[in-house]
């Protein structure tokens, strides 16, 4: 008898010639010798990592409970493999024009490079696999426990925790050598490739065995078949038919099955030979499944586990190493499926989640090459340990009690909510992110309520009676007949109504919604690209030197010569040209797409380098293209528009605030001028005084005089300082009430009467309507009138100085006009009078600091109205406007 | 002697050999979907035969399925371009 502890050091044994063949593999391809690693069998064998152990061991195992059912986990991907040139061509060519990275990566960037959503396909993709890890753990701790009965005691929980222990080492060892998400993996690809041939060999072998070693022949073995597998009855049932479909959606949209379908892909040719080398292998992986289950189930105790039937025949029989060989087939499955699944799940991890919120929290600082790799790497290993981590907890709760095949189902039907998101973003071009993101969630939130949470069986949420009688008693909220539902299988109610719903969500917001340029952008340039390959070839008249001037013309020389220099490099040529293949002119085009679009390029490179002419569907595809990239760059002008119209008004604000800050500079000297000439005379008169003591009294008294009056004309001037500020800041509280103007002018006339009659001037004051009346601050009015009359007088020079005032209505204001009969104001005079400090006349006036025009603009300013220099044939003339009162106005009306 | 084809014919003659491809690329997969998918079995009465004769017919149905792919792959490479 083979002992536990034998088979766990065959194991490590078989871990290390993994290893070996993983490090063999990289060394070749460092070394550029990867032709071999990177053939299209290398290619199609690691596919197989889709026979996980459910398919290894879980397939005997649903033949023996379900008949020919298990087929269709086989007919699925046959069925989308054989249908390659519509579906995966399109994907595959895509991956790998736009640089895809993982199945989160592609949603994203189709749907406009959107972050948010690129985090909910990883979470999603995540609480599917949990249920998926889990199954390789239960059908290892199986299989590990019918050694571990025989020899050593061993509690499946115990051998469950250390083998994800053990995987989640195992996951990390080999899967987190290379940082680059879209470099392929040659090791783990080529390890993998290797697993899929032991576990193919191991399933026929077992096959073989029991057909032609316990039974004699196909014929023996199918005339054992027990009377409970001979039940007739309809093939193609629905859930034959959901089975199907949700197999072959799992190859597209399960995390690991892209990354070695779409990711790990070199060529797309290795596609069109895995479209029968696939099918193959899944066929001949079945070959045996039946044959295999009736031998269990009739040579074998009844009560046997039917999902152990590939290892317990053969020990059965004493076929120890047949028993062995069969084990690693299964460690095989698991380990491949843990590996790569692990390694796609924790590069969208790191990818989508861990790295944007490390770069967000460390946008002050700006992070060196080797913080970012060291971050990935760290990141990489803990999403490993965490979705091991995950894998284990759900088998713990659950206690492995469910059959491997349901456990694999609800992954399936879990990932497949991706299905409408990708679909759309292959084939609709006015899908929208918002469609994408509500049809997901929408699909998932029906998904975990109708069959992933009562995968639990009441222990875990829901409980028990809320999976029979609904949430609080309401029937038609039951997970398993959604609104009354008569569907009796879980796994097609759960499908029906959570990619029913996912599909008709995505449907309706995507046509409510409209995509955004990003999008739209992405949607051509990806769903264009799938043709983009295909139609010429190297052979025909073109040069290397054409694409080379091409290239130089689009991308600039500097890009082009680096492209052309990496291209030669990869063919092994140190200086000069790549030779023309077909290689060269994908990665030529591949580069144009990011400049000119991937339909512009491709019809480009078919004009220089292919022999057919371009056809209808490549100048559409042209049309589309430019189209939308002339809607882009329209918004894009729009925009530009936009930020040149602010940029202007950030001129204007920037100039403005310029001459503000002269202006402020102007007037600190014109204020230290006025403030210094009166300071001066008082300083110098109080030294004069203080320095001759033997001045005569009549003396002390005129210089007395001179200072009061300067102090007196500077206290004015700061006071009138001091009013421009309050003016300009507006500050200034104004006492606005309805005031009669002829009051206003008689106030003002009697304040300047005295200076009137010392300079012998005659005030003529016409008010028409005496009544007239304004909402208006009467004392800063009256201060106004009393400066425009005051200059008048001062500088209104006559023989007979004659100033008239007159009031009139004038529509919805008052027009107050102010003029004397003197030398009037030159027209270079009259654009300064209104500024700070300006004196335009030359009598040589003292007291004045220049600031009484602008302190009246100020106010009339202020008070709704304004003030300017009429032009007059003689004299100065200023008109005051200011708005009537309001019931004067409704009165006049 | 025979006529040389022109080049309009030419292009015409692939155009049509490439939509030819095409078209059997889609029959054979939308063939096995009808197969393997719908109760079209059923309809032949493969549901009241027993299990071995259900298993062989789906075996048999299934071989056949990926040889029309093997075919197909060889007729659709010239569409790729490729060898």
């Amino acid at each position: 008898m083979l002992s536990f502890n034998l088979l766990v050091t065959i194991c490590l044994i078989y871990v290390a010639i993994l290893f070996a063949v993983a490090g063999w593999a990289e060394g070749r391809a460092r070394a550029g010798r990867a032709k071999f690693l990177q053939s299209p069998i290398v290619y199609t064998l690691s596919i197989s990592v889709y026979c996980t152990a459910w398919t290894y061991y879980g397939a005997v195992g649903s033949a023996a409970r379900n008949g020919l059912e298990f087929v269709t986990i086989y007919l699925g991907p046959t069925l989308l493999f054989v249908g390659w040139f519509w579906v995966l061509r399109r994907l595959v060519n895509i991956g790998r024009t736009q640089r895809i990275t993982s199945i989160a990566d592609f949603i994203s960037s189709r749907y406009g490079n959107n972050a948010p959503l690129a985090v909910i396909v990883t979470l999603l993709c995540v609480i599917g696999s949990t249920p998926y890890i889990a199954l390789q753990l239960q059908s290892l701790t199986l299989s590990f426990s019918v050694f571990a009965t025989e020899s050593v005691e061993l509690s499946q929980t115990f051998i469950a925790f250390w083998l994800a222990v053990g995987l989640a080492l195992f996951t990390i060892l080999f899967g987190t050598r290379n940082i680059d998400a879209n470099e392929r993996h040659h090791g783990v690809v080529t390890a993998i490739a290797v697993e899929a041939v032991v576990k193919l060999g191991a399933l026929l072998s077992v096959g073989v065995f029991v057909v032609w070693g316990i039974a004699d022949g196909p014929a023996d073995i199918f005339a054992r078949i027990p009377p409970d597998m001979m039940a007739e009855g309809p093939i193609v049932t629905p859930r034959w038919a959901t089975l199907t479909f949700l197999a072959a959606v799992a190859i597209i949209c399960l995390p690991r099955m892209f990354q070695v379908v779409v990711v790990e892909n070199t060529a797309e040719d290795h596609l069109a030979t895995a479209s029968w080398a696939f099918p193959l292998y899944l066929f001949l992986m079945s070959l045996f499944v039946l044959p295999i289950a009736i031998g269990g189930k009739s040579f074998l105790p009844a009560g046997s586990n039917p999902d152990l039937f590939v290892v317990t025949l053969p020990l059965a029989f004493d076929q120890f190493g047949l028993a062995t060989l069969a084990f690693l087939g299964g460690f095989s499955s698991a380990t491949s499926m843990v590996i790569v699944a692990a390694i796609a799940l924790s590069t969208m991890m790191s990818n989508h989640i861990i790295l944007p919120i490390w770069i967000r929290a460390n946008r002050d600082r700006n992070p060196q090459s080797d913080d970012v790799r060291s971050l990935l790497l760290v990141a990489r290993r803990i999403s490993i340990l965490a979705i091991l981590a995950l894998g284990y907890m759900y088998y713990a709760v659950t206690d492995g009690t469910a059959a491997l095949a349901s456990i694999g189902l609800i992954a399936f039907l879990g990932v497949a909510q991706l299905l409408p998101a990708l679909l759309g973003g292959l084939f609709w071009n006015n899908a929208t992110r918002a469609g994408a993101l509500a049809g997901i969630l929408v699909g998932f939130a029906i998904w975990a309520y109708t069959l992933f949470l009562p995968s639990f069986e009441g222990q875990f949420i829901l409980s028990e009676a809320a999976l029979t009688t609904g949430p609080w008693g309401l029937q038609w909220l039951a997970p398993r007949s959604l609104f009354g539902s008569t569907i009796e299988d879980p796994l097609v109610h759960a499908t029906a109504f959570s990619l029913g719903a996912n599909g008709v969500t995505f449907l309706i917001v995507s046509l409510l919604t409209v995509p955004s340029a990003l999008e739209r952008l992405q949607a051509v340039r990806m769903i264009a690209s799938q043709d983009a390959t295909p139609r010429f070839r190297a052979s025909s008249g073109s040069t290397v030197e054409d694409l080379f001037i091409l290239a130089q013309r689009i991308l600039g020389r500097a890009d082009a010569t680096t492209l052309f220099d990496r291209m030669a490099k990869t063919q092994g040529k140190e200086s000069g040209l790549p030779d023309l293949t077909d290689s060269v002119i994908r990665n030529l085009e591949r580069g144009l797409a990011g400049t000119v679009g991937a339909a512009t390029a491709h019809a480009m490179l078919a004009q220089v380098s292919g022999p057919e002419d371009l056809s209808v569907e490549d100048l559409f595809a042209m049309a589309d293209e430019t189209a939308q990239i002339m809607e882009y760059s329209h918004e894009l002008e729009i925009k530009s528009e936009q930020l040149a119209a602010n940029a202007q008004k950030l001129r204007d604000v920037n100039e403005r605030l310029t001459e503000l800050s002269s202006q402020k500079d102007v007037f600190l000297s014109q204020v230290s001028h006025e403030l210094r000439t009166p300071m001066t005379s008082i300083r110098s008169f109080a030294e004069i005084m203080r320095d001759s003591p033997d001045m005569s009294e009549s003396e002390k008294h005129r210089f007395s005089s001179i200072i009061h009056d300067e102090s007196v004309r500077l206290t004015r001037l700061l006071d009138e300082i001091l009013d421009l500020s309050f003016l300009e800041s507006g500050k200034s509280k104004l006492n606005i009430r309805t005031e009669s103007i002829t009051g206003i002018i008689t106030r003002s006339e009697t304040s300047v009467a005295a200076l009137a009659a010392r300079k012998s001037a005659t005030i003529i004051s016409d008010i028409r309507p005496r009544a007239l009346l304004a909402d208006v601050d009467g004392d800063r009015l009256s201060q106004v009138l009393i400066n425009l009359l005051t200059n008048a007088i001062k500088y209104g020079v006559a023989d007979t100085p004659i100033i008239r005032i007159t009031a009139r209505s004038r529509g919805p204001e008052v027009l107050i006009r102010v003029s004397d009969n003197g030398p009037g104001i030159s027209d270079a005079d009259a654009r300064l009078i209104f500024e700070k400090f300006a004196r335009v006349s030359d009598t040589g006036e003292k007291g004045s600091a220049g600031l009484g025009l602008s302190i009246s603009r100020e106010i009339m300013r202020t008070l709704g109205g304004d003030i300017e220099l009429a032009p007059s044939l003689k004299g100065a003339t200023f008109d005051v406007t200011f708005p009537k009162s309001h019931t004067a106005q409704q009165a006049a009306e | 002697m025979t006529k040389r084809p022109s080049i309009s014919e030419d292009a015409t003659g692939r155009a049509r050999m490439s939509r030819k491809r095409r078209e059997i690329a889609i029959i054979v997969p939308i063939f096995g979907v009808l197969v393997f998918s719908a109760p079209i079995l059923d309809a032949f009465g493969l549901s009241s035969q027993n299990l071995v004769v259900q298993y062989v017919t789906i075996i048999a149905l299934w071989f056949l399925l990926i040889l029309a792919a093997f075919v197909l792959n060889r007729v659709l490479r010239k569409e790729l371009g490729g060898d």
